[in-house]
């Protein structure tokens, strides 16, 4: 089988790259997901409903996350939640964006501060 | 439910259906969360700013992945099944592109709008006369109708004129090489382009001292005459220009857009406009003569009716004033619209029908081929629906291929049209106004797109829907395990059947209005017009100059010529006459019997009146009955004489014989009673449709007015084409006199020919349209029959096996093919009579339910579409039972 090569997925866009970064330390449902994002962010990426669904059915479609059957505690559980997790297609893509962001700052350093 | 959440569950009904199945129940459930988390007011409201605005982003890019995967689908499976797209979308290109070329002349004539500004309120006033149709008035009718009517903004009168341009050094006329032109022109009084509401794009438009007797000598040009002998030169404004042997000062240039219907259509041709310049003390003003036409612009807020009210109430004062110049007049408006417009309506209207039925025809037919083709994916839809995929989700593809096909079929058809369109132009007959102006426009275009998509819709739903309601109503399980054993069952035959059922009653439809078309069209040509047309040219001339201004000149003038073209090669009779039969032109005088008068000499019945010279009767072929005719001996001098034809004869006189009697034709001063010396054959004289009107021929020498234009009539013998003279016909007419322009040069089968152009032209579209209809009525039946033959091969080898005679067999799929066909013949008659009033003015000699055509007809339709299911009937008969049952 040939290599997965995760270079026709970059640049990913700013949601689906917080979304896979929010999936990258387990499994989450979708609203756990927006939480993860804004957290991280101080609020500065908000992903509402629409946009966040919109996002994760595209990323579904291209394997790059995929939905899980298992559920938490019945007791935490919420039965309209769907929860996701990245896959490993996902996860390489996702290091391969991380990789190619961490160039770019790299690059923009130099430029910015004469140094890495 | 809390009114937030209501809202938000209306805000996701922007988003596509398949992604709120998928995401609804989360994307609710995280909204209430963000609900609880927003505080107070002002959270709230920047939480619903925020999730408005992200609905509305991305609603538009769900909807188009959703179409984008849909087409790609749609794409991936017409290209496996390549014939059936082909032949799908080239069906539909011809029903689209003839649809769209009949709605470019439809939208170009009818619809367009006029090129006056309110032209709802522009109407044309004719003289309702107790004994005759509507027609023209006179001016002094005319004069009192504008000093006495008060609804109308304007009113204006219009006169023909023919005017012989002659070359001028001061002006550009006769750079086109040509030194002297004769062009159509009309007289008008001086409101006539302010009662249209257009003004000159150069120069000035008449005024009122313009229309006077004593200075009327100005014209305004049409834009194409400007172009054409004028070089477009704006300097010829105000320069002296020679009509008819005086001198005309133009005044300007009418715009280019200006397509003057109004004189176009009451003066075909014209191209030249000059002051009408009469008053009511000028001979041409007889309160009897009536040769103007006069339009009318009605006043705001006044009603057609009020308007017609009016002039009606004109006219009466006039009659009681005047008894015996009226015979209980009325007005009669029009509004111009339905005056030039109206007569091409029907026709229009017919092909337009013909071609939208052509079109559901081909929507039946690719619904058809679409259902065969959907009892193949019986199994592909089974799987998806257990698969999950919801049936408005499949519906949304169906249609979507369906889309494809449309699009593809009417971008196709669209190219058709424009060719199609250019083709109807250039051999559409002149009586469809406005025809030279007909484009494939933004309008037209739209209606090729609304019509594919609409067309995509019908014929895309029926097999949808069959699809979804069969995979639907069962169990996915059960279609997939019977998958290869389904299809052709009762449901979908009768799907099949009821399409060419519409098929067949619709191209029965067709056939039977083409059938009457036809028939009608043979009566006409049987019609004995009453001359010989054959070898027939016809040379009109109208002398202009001072030389001719006297009756004695001109009729020296015109025994010349008829002298020197008797001698031309080939040539057996050379007749003139002022005025041709079947040439539309109209020369009506009263007839009053000696010692029968009228008290009211209008009410003398009126006869076409033509005054000849020469062999007249000889080179029309028009057979003396009775009596003599004219000889060299009656000319001026010599008591008057007449010959009249065979109605006239037995009408007016039908208990004794009327030669020897006397008549006067016309009456007034130097207009003598005449002797009726013969009788001769009738002729057709206003179409050969029309009854035999009143007739009556004196010599042209013994007429009491002199007429400038006459027509040559020239006789060759048989197998010689006229034509072949005209060139030595000029040669003879520039010998005698280089400065008299002909007017028109043409056969007289030729004028006979462009009678019949509008019903030939409907004839052979609607033939055409007949004929491609009955075509695809066959082609259905013929695929729909064939695929159930093929579905029961099973059963058909199992009755077989049992001991089924082939026979029967035949019989069985020829009964099964022909129960839709005679329920859609029957279906076809029905509409056909209903419709059939639709069309009566364009039938001859047939009655709309005509039992012959009707016949034809249905003869035709039953043996088609017998042949067309013996086919599938015959490859029925002949399954092996051995090979089928064993597969």
């Amino acid at each position: 089988m040939a290599l997965f090569d995760p270079k026709p997925y970059l640049p990913l866009s700013p949601a689906l790259w917080e979304i896979l970064v929010a999936l990258a330390d387990g499994d989450k449902h979708g609203y756990a997901i927006g939480k993860d994002v804004a957290r991280r962010t101080n609020g500065d990426v908000t992903l509402r409903a629409t946009t966040l669904y919109s996002v994760l059915k595209r990323a579904l479609e291209d394997g790059l996350i995929e939905e899980t059957r298992e559920r938490p505690d019945p007791a935490l559980d919420d039965e309209r939640r769907r929860y996701y997790r990245l896959s490993d297609r996902g996860r390489k893509v996702a290091v391969a964006e991380s990789e190619r962001l961490a160039a770019t700052l790299k690059q923009a350093r130099v430029k910015l501060f004469g140094r890495s | 439910m809390s009114l937030n959440d209501r809202f938000f569950r209306a805000l996701m009904k922007l988003l596509p259906a398949e992604f709120r199945a998928d995401y609804g129940r989360e994307m609710e459930s995280q909204f209430r969360a963000e609900q609880r988390e927003a505080a107070g007011v002002t959270g709230m409201m920047r939480l619903w700013v925020a999730t408005l605005g992200d609905v509305i982003r991305t609603a538009p890019a769900e909807h188009l992945d959703i179409l984008s995967r849909d087409l790609s689908y749609a794409i991936r499976m017409l290209a496996r099944r390549p014939a059936l797209a082909l032949a799908t979308a080239m069906t539909l290109a011809l029903g689209i592109g003839a649809n769209t070329a009949i709605f470019s002349v439809v939208n170009g004539v009818l619809l367009s709008p006029l090129p006056y500004p309110d032209a709802d309120r522009l109407v044309t006033i004719q003289e309702d006369q107790s004994d005759d149709e509507p027609g023209t008035t006179g001016f002094y009718s005319f004069d009192a109708l504008r000093s006495q009517q008060q609804s109308f903004d304007r009113l204006a009168a219009l006169s023909g004129w023919s005017a012989v341009l002659r070359a001028d050094p001061s002006t550009s006329f006769g750079a086109g090489g040509q030194d002297t032109e004769r062009v159509n022109g009309v007289r008008v009084t001086w409101e006539y382009f302010r009662t249209l509401g257009v003004t000159p794009a150069l120069g000035r438009d008449f005024e009122a001292g313009d229309d006077h007797p004593d200075h009327r000598r100005i014209v305004l040009l049409s834009d194409g005459l400007w172009r054409r002998r004028f070089n477009a030169d704006p300097g010829v404004i105000g320069k002296p220009i020679s009509i008819n042997s005086a001198t005309y000062t133009i005044a300007g240039v009418m715009p280019r857009s200006l397509n003057e219907l109004v004189s176009g259509r009451l003066m075909p041709g014209s191209e030249i406009w000059t002051p009408l310049g009469y008053t009511t003390a000028l001979p041409p003003s007889c309160r009897s003569c009536r040769h103007i036409q006069v339009i009318g612009r009605v006043r705001d807020g006044v009603t057609m009716e009020q308007a017609q009210a009016d002039a009606t109430r004109v006219y009466q004062s006039l009659a009681q004033q005047f008894p015996t110049d009226y015979a209980s007049p009325a007005a009669v408006l029009t509004p111009i619209r339905d005056r030039f417009l109206g007569p091409a309506r029907p026709v229009l209207l017919l092909l337009w029908a013909a071609v939208g039925l052509l079109l559901l025809m081909a929507c039946a037919n690719i619904a058809n081929l679409l259902l065969i083709r959907a009892s193949e994916r019986e199994e592909e839809v089974a799987i998806r629906r257990a698969l999950g995929v919801s049936p408005s989700r499949l519906l949304r593809q169906f249609l979507t291929e369906s889309m494809v096909l449309a699009v593809m079929g009417g971008a196709v058809g669209t190219v058709l049209a424009v060719w199609a369109t250019r083709l109807l132009v250039a051999n559409g007959p002149d009586e469809i106004p406005r025809l030279q102006e007909v484009s494939v426009s933004g309008r037209v275009l739209l209606y090729a797109i609304v019509s594919s998509v609409v067309t995509g819709v019908i014929f895309g739903m029926a097999p949808a829907r069959m699809l979804l309601s069969r995979a639907g109503g069962r169990e996915a399980a059960a279609v997939l395990a019977h998958a290869t054993r389904t299809t052709a069952g009762p449901a979908a035959w009768r799907h099949r059947a009821a399409l060419v059922g519409i098929n067949v009653a619709l191209s029965t439809v067709l056939l039977i209005g083409s059938g009457l078309l036809i028939r009608s069209f043979v009566m006409l040509l049987k019609v004995d017009p009453g001359f010989d047309p054959h070898g027939v040219l016809t040379m009109e001339v109208e002398l202009s100059g001072g030389q001719y201004a006297e009756l004695p000149q001109i009729a020296s003038f015109y025994d010349r010529l008829a002298a020197s073209l008797a001698a031309l090669p080939g040539v057996t009779a050379v007749g003139v006459s002022t005025n041709l039969p079947l040439t539309g032109s109209i020369d009506q005088w009263g007839i009053t019997i000696e010692g029968r008068p009228h008290a009211n000499p209008e009410e003398a019945p009126e006869a076409d009146r033509y005054g000849v010279e020469a062999d007249y009767f000889a080179a029309m072929q028009v057979p003396l009955l009775r009596g003599r005719l004219f000889t060299a001996a009656d000319g001026p001098g010599a008591p008057p004489v007449v010959v009249i034809g065979k109605t006239t004869a037995e009408r007016l006189w039908p208990d004794e014989d009327p030669i020897g009697r006397r008549i006067t034709l016309a009456g007034g001063p130097n207009n003598p009673p005449r002797t009726i010396v013969g009788i001769v054959g009738d002729v057709r004289h206003n179409g050969l449709h029309l009854p035999v009107s009143y007739q009556a021929y004196m010599p042209q020498s013994q007429s009491p007015w002199p007429q400038s234009s006459m027509t040559m009539l020239i006789k060759v013998g048989d197998g010689q084409d006229p034509v072949s003279l005209a060139a030595a016909a000029r040669e003879r007419l520039r010998a005698i006199d280089p400065q008299q322009p002909i007017i028109r040069l043409r056969s007289y089968d030729g004028i006979i020919s462009t009678l019949m152009a509008t019903r030939r032209f409907t004839l052979v579209l609607l033939a055409a349209f007949a004929a491609t209809a009955l075509l695809l009525a066959i082609v259905g039946l013929y695929g729909a029959l064939s695929y159930v033959v093929t579905q029961r091969q099973r059963e058909i080898g199992v009755r077989v096996a049992l001991g089924a005679d082939r026979a029967d067999i035949r019989r069985l799929v020829i009964v099964q093919g022909l129960r839709p066909v005679a329920i859609g013949i029957a279906v076809g008659v029905v509409i056909a009579a209903a419709a059939g009033q639709l069309i009566a003015t364009l039938l001859y000699g047939v009655t709309a339910t005509d039992a012959m055509t009707y016949g034809v007809t249905l003869t035709a339709v039953a043996l088609s579409a017998t042949l067309a299911c013996w086919l599938p009937a015959r490859k029925a008969a002949m399954v092996e039972p051995a090979v089928t049952l064993r597969a």
